[in-house]
């Protein structure tokens, strides 16, 4: 009985503690089970909030970007590259515009051939080697045949930027004193059109022949895009791009009214590229 | 008796520091769930506030993703333009212009200047075979030459007279002309 009593009489002596320890209690299950859970709930909410809010504002900048440019001048530019650099290949007009090039400087195709030989690669703009031959004449070594090149790193949109090269061995004749011309509107001619190899024979009456190989370009269009993967940066033109653009403005167009080249294609009725 | 009346005060007076301990741990007691309650409080009115400032976010992004949807066709044709200004570029960097080659060689060479041969001896290196029908009009071109400034831009970067011939008068000369490419 005493016992029970001195159990009873310890127990009240530190009641006074059980209710900071039961307050202990609660607060740590409250903190533990609520408040912390929260506290990285809030957290992970912020982050989401800040990322969402940058995504947001790029999609904003982009939108702004792409208003802001000149639907006008976007459209001439597509449409200058596009027949620059045409998508489809077609042979016809690619006589078509050889010959009014070399008519527009007075020189007459005598022969053209297009190879359309094994496919390769090779990568863009590997300047040949030029050989010394007898007379007014330059060689830049090329095997004529058709070629696919794959170019370098693309801009990340890109999947693989391909580029396929058309050689067009040509012989022409003319005068002598409209070859350098010649030469120089192929050089600022759209289609756009690389010389590789190049052999100038002085012929009579102060005439000239030029066999050359000239190289055709075509590029499939780019495919499917996800303009969810789209960068702010991926719709700003770099400084080389506009470069070209710039330069492309002033380059003669030679395929107005032909058929294959360029958006919007017109359907014309094809006659003889060689009945002079 | 003595001692009953003695201890009677401090039993009491324990008692009471007891009920006065318990009562002031009662009260931090309460008052510290009292300020944990506060606490969850606030940490569900900010959990709350997050919540709603990210489905404001979201809202703002899928408004600016569906304008940016709209422009879908300006954009595909922007990345169309600039994939084939880049391949334009790199084939207008890559090749080789003859005729700006021959015409920078022959632009070098003075205007008098009869040219009777243009030659590729390799790598934007060109061999011009002229005649000048002047002693001055040779020296002039002579001194050209040596003077490395006169070249132009760096688009002629060499020029080596080869072989030179005289007759009458007539300066005929063949000359080696590196250009740029």
């Amino acid at each position: 009985m005493s016992k029970t009593k001195g159990k009873s009489s310890s127990l009240e002596k530190y009641s006074h503690l059980l209710y900071p320890f039961g307050a202990l209690v609660i607060g740590i299950v409250v903190f533990g089970l609520l408040i912390w859970p929260k506290i990285d709930e809030i957290s992970s909410l912020r982050i989401e909030t800040k990322r969402k809010e940058n995504l947001a504002s790029e999609v904003e900048k982009k939108v702004r970007l792409m208003q802001s440019m000149d639907e006008e001048v976007l459209r001439r530019q597509s449409q200058v590259a596009d027949t620059a650099l045409p998508s489809k290949k077609n042979i016809y007009d690619l006589v078509v515009v050889m010959k009014n090039i070399s008519s527009k400087h007075g020189f007459k195709v005598e022969t053209l051939k297009i190879a359309m030989g094994e496919i390769g690669s090779d990568s863009v703009g590997v300047k040949g080697e030029e050989k010394k031959e007898e007379g007014l004449k330059s060689d830049q070594e090329e095997e004529v045949g058709s070629e696919t090149e794959v170019l370098g790193a693309s801009t990340g949109l890109v999947k693989e930027e391909q580029l396929e090269k058309l050689p067009i061995k040509v012989e022409l004749v003319g005068k002598k004193e409209d070859y350098l011309n010649l030469l120089l509107a192929m050089e600022e001619a759209i289609p756009l059109l690389s010389i590789n190899k190049l052999d100038l024979k002085s012929g009579k009456n102060e005439t000239v022949r030029m066999e050359m190989t000239v190289a055709v370009y075509f590029s499939p269009p780019k495919g499917s895009l996800d303009l969810d993967k789209i960068n702010l940066s991926d719709l700003m033109m770099t400084e080389d791009e506009l470069a070209a653009a710039d330069r492309l403005e002033g380059f003669e167009n030679h395929t107005s009214g032909l058929s294959g080249v360029g958006p919007n294609k017109p359907s014309v009725i094809r006659e003889d590229p060689f009945r002079f | 008796m003595t001692n009953n009346v003695s201890l009677l005060p401090n039993q009491t007076k324990f008692r009471l520091d007891q009920i006065r301990l318990t009562q002031k741990a009662k009260s931090i007691s309460f008052w510290g769930l009292g300020v944990l309650g506060l606490v969850l409080v606030i940490v569900f009115m900010v959990f709350f506030v997050s919540q709603n400032l990210l489905s404001r976010s979201e809202k703002k992004l899928k408004t600016a993703q569906a304008d940016f949807r709209s422009l879908g066709e300006e954009v595909e044709i922007n990345q169309e333009t600039r994939y084939r200004l880049k391949l334009v570029s790199e084939i207008m960097t890559g090749r080789f212009n003859y005729g700006t080659a021959i015409k920078t060689a022959l632009d070098f060479l003075p205007p008098e200047t009869l040219v009777s041969g243009v030659e590729f001896e390799g790598k934007g290196v060109l061999a011009v075979r002229g005649c000048l029908d002047n002693y001055q009009l040779m020296d002039a071109f002579e001194k050209k030459m040596e003077d490395e400034a006169s070249f132009g831009e760096g688009r002629v970067l060499k020029a080596e007279l080869k072989n030179l011939m005289v007759k009458d008068n007539n300066w005929c000369f063949d000359l080696e002309v590196g250009v740029e490419i």
